[in-house]
């Protein structure tokens, strides 16, 4: 059984649906991709496995909201007009929110844990010490105000139970260990004195500081240098190798897939459109999605005037999943049976959800 | 930082000299000069001049301007027209009072008015966060003269559950050490004159305190709703801390720096609603020496009073910049 199982996981802010029942597992020692565009559902998907979603009204894990719930369990058409035509759009992108809770749903089993069941005071105990999570921004995701090393030692006291001279060297270990030079004068400096690279280097420090099984790094590298970002991403390689972790990778970018994962999920419009092993994936995509984000990539030996070749349109607000394809709108190769019905993901190990596939491929 | 506090106490020094420039023209361009004051209507004009020349009124401007300034950086803003004392001993020994009164006054409003922003924040949109919005709102619309007016006949002449006038009871008998009653009452183990002094207070802090509860209310709840959207308290809370140590190292200690500039804004505006306070209450402190001054245009007193709070204001204000310093450490670098 894997570390991590992800079962038809749900989550909807008011009547939009952000997440609609994605499903994936993660293993010991694995690095897994959860790959997509802005707004797929990506970042709230790991969200709500680290639980750090703002709850909803009535309960932290209460079911979706009448509208979407009708909408899910059966195609109404009522309950399906109610939804499409619910003006609020899904808010796209990481997971600052606020005001609306979010309604989670499904499971998220972990190590035979349901953490969506989970009691916040229990979660809160799990979380920074068994699962850990790496941010997109390391500048904004650091406390201004605060010095680097307490920012490390207030995670060994709350789980590791290290306080004072102690838990300061072991925080200079942690980051000499990241990679971070003289890490004892760095401990008392504050976040804008460090380069990005460097802070989200504390970032991870802050996250491997209690030996997590499970890292959740979303975007780690998106916000810095191409030549930082191949650092950081064998730092995190590194890790996974040695340590054993468990490795959960957000990002949009192919290219880190490529390098870095052994299984990937595409998501697109908060569902899995296509899921495979990395080198299958890349051999054969499936998914027109897939494909498209594959050829979007630039490719450097292409002639200058060659125009590139994006993905037209752009993500819709609210998911439509229920009365076709909800790629359709932007697939070139949209045929009659991709706008009615709900194409299911079907396939292993290499699964994608299009009707179409068999032709395409 | 040394390099820093020099240079803001020479903009502080050229901010006073602006002060007193300004106060010597306001004062020169008043109709209705002391010499109408002092002497009786039916005075003749030998007579006004002689005091005109008497209080130096006939040199030129700028040699009373110089002479104004000179005088006012020895403290000596000559004496009062009418009580004849000398203006800086009426203020040194009232200025305890005033100063009392404001830290009571700030007292409430920092310790009811950042919890209450806090929870306001973190409960946006409850009935609780409702009523702290408008009752601020409330808090500013009221004038103090009024509520300070209300209090007393409620609470003090109705109720007669605190005194209604002065700092102590009448025939107490009290040491003084610094002038802060409450205070001095503590340090020389009094505690009877302490206690008395605290209830004489409570009234009169209350009504000045309305205004920068106010404030705080509505800065700390805006300040800790842009902190708590932040990804630092994502990732603070993604470490699994308890809700308190978020609470105060990773929301508080951001939210806290609006607000501790406000604060230092509201000490200095806290002298001036203390005029008004303290003639209700009949406190004893500056307030009611300029209510007194200003009827009887007494323009020295004035102008010593009005130079007197602009210092405190303005350097209530550089330890608000410095303390600044402390409290976020980007602003220490910079400077």
């Amino acid at each position: 059984m894997a570390l991590l199982e992800v079962e038809e996981l749900r989550v909807a802010f008011g009547a939009a649906t952000a997440v609609d029942g994605v499903s994936f597992s993660v293993e010991e020692g694995k690095i897994v991709g959860l790959v997509g565009e802005s707004g797929c559902g990506k970042s709230v998907t790991s969200l709500a496995v680290m639980g750090l979603l703002p709850k909803g009204r009535g309960g932290r894990r209460s079911k979706a909201p009448q509208p979407v719930q009708a909408a899910a369990a059966e195609p109404a058409p009522g309950a399906v007009k109610a939804t499409a035509a619910a003006p609020q759009a899904v808010p796209a992108g990481g997971g600052r929110r606020r005001g609306g809770g979010a309604y989670v749903s499904g499971r998220a089993v972990f190590d035979g844990t349901d953490l969506l069941t989970l009691a916040p005071a229990a979660m809160r105990r799990r979380r920074g010490r068994d699962l850990a999570m790496v941010f997109q921004d390391p500048l904004s995701s650091l406390n201004p105000v605060v010095p680097i090393g307490r920012q490390i030692t207030e995670v060994l006291e709350r789980h590791r139970g290290l306080k004072g001279a102690k838990a300061n060297q072991e925080a200079a270990n942690l980051l000499d260990r990241v990679g971070i030079p003289d890490p004892t004068r760095r401990l008392k400096e504050y976040p804008h004195q460090l380069s990005g690279g460097m802070r989200q280097r504390v970032l991870i420090a802050i996250a491997v500081a209690c030996a997590p099984r499970l890292l959740i790094a979303d975007e780690p590298t998106t916000a810095l240098d191409v030549t930082i970002q191949a650092q950081i991403l064998e730092l995190l390689k590194d890790l996974v190798d040695h340590e054993g972790t468990a490795l959960l990778m957000i990002t949009h970018d192919l290219g880190v897939v490529a390098g870095m994962c052994d299984e990937v999920n595409v998501l697109y419009s908060g569902r899995v459109v296509e899921s495979a092993p990395v080198r299958e994936l890349f051999a054969r995509p499936t998914h027109p999605y897939t494909i498209g984000l594959l050829g979007s990539i630039p490719k450097l030996d292409l002639p200058i005037h060659e125009p590139l070749t994006p993905i037209r349109g752009s993500i819709a607000d609210v998911i439509r999943w229920k009365d076709g394809c909800a790629f359709a709108p932007r697939c070139d190769r949209v045929a009659e049976a991709c706008v009615s019905g709900e194409p299911a993901l079907v396939g292993s190990p290499h699964a994608h959800r299009c009707v179409l596939a068999e032709e395409v491929a | 930082m040394l390099r820093y506090t020099v240079k803001r106490l020479l903009q502080l020094a050229v901010a006073l000299l602006g002060l007193t420039l300004l106060l010597f023209a306001w004062f020169k361009a008043l109709p209705g000069g002391p010499e109408n004051q002092l002497l009786p209507e039916n005075a003749t004009d030998q007579q006004r001049e002689a005091l005109r020349a008497a209080l130096g009124l006939d040199e030129p401007l700028w040699v009373q301007y110089g002479d104004f300034v000179g005088r006012a950086v020895r403290l000596d803003f000559g004496s009062s027209l009418s009580s004849g004392r000398p203006i800086a001993t009426e203020l040194a020994d009232r200025l305890p009072a005033t100063i009392e009164l404001s830290l009571a006054a700030m007292l409430i409003a920092v310790g009811v008015g950042i919890p209450l922003g806090y929870l306001a924040a973190k409960r946006r949109g409850s009935w609780l966060d409702f009523s702290a919005v408008s009752g601020s709102l409330l808090g500013t619309c009221i004038p103090i003269f009024f509520l300070a007016a209300m209090l007393k006949v409620v609470f003090a002449q109705e109720l007669g559950w605190l005194p209604t006038t002065f700092r102590l009871s009448a025939g107490s008998t009290y040491t003084e050490v610094t002038g802060l009653r409450v205070l001095d009452g503590v340090i020389t183990g009094e505690f009877d004159i302490a206690w008395d002094a605290v209830l004489h207070l409570v009234l009169p802090a209350i009504a000045l305190s309305s205004i920068p509860l106010a404030v705080i209310v509505r800065i700390t709840r805006a300040s800790v709703l842009d902190v708590v959207g932040e990804d630092y308290v994502r990732t603070a809370d993604a470490k699994g801390l308890k809700p308190s140590v978020v609470r105060g190292r990773h929301v508080m200690r951001n939210a806290m720096l609006p607000i501790a500039t406000i604060i230092g804004l509201l000490l200095g505006s806290l002298f001036a609603g203390a005029v008004l306070t303290e003639s209700v209450f009949s406190f004893g402190g500056i307030g009611s020496f300029v209510y007194q001054a200003t009827t009887e245009r007494d323009y020295p007193a004035l102008m010593g009073f009005i130079l007197v709070i602009a210092v405190f204001y303005v350097v209530i204000n550089l330890l608000v910049d410095l303390s600044y310093g402390l409290l976020d450490p980007r602003v220490r670098v910079r400077s």
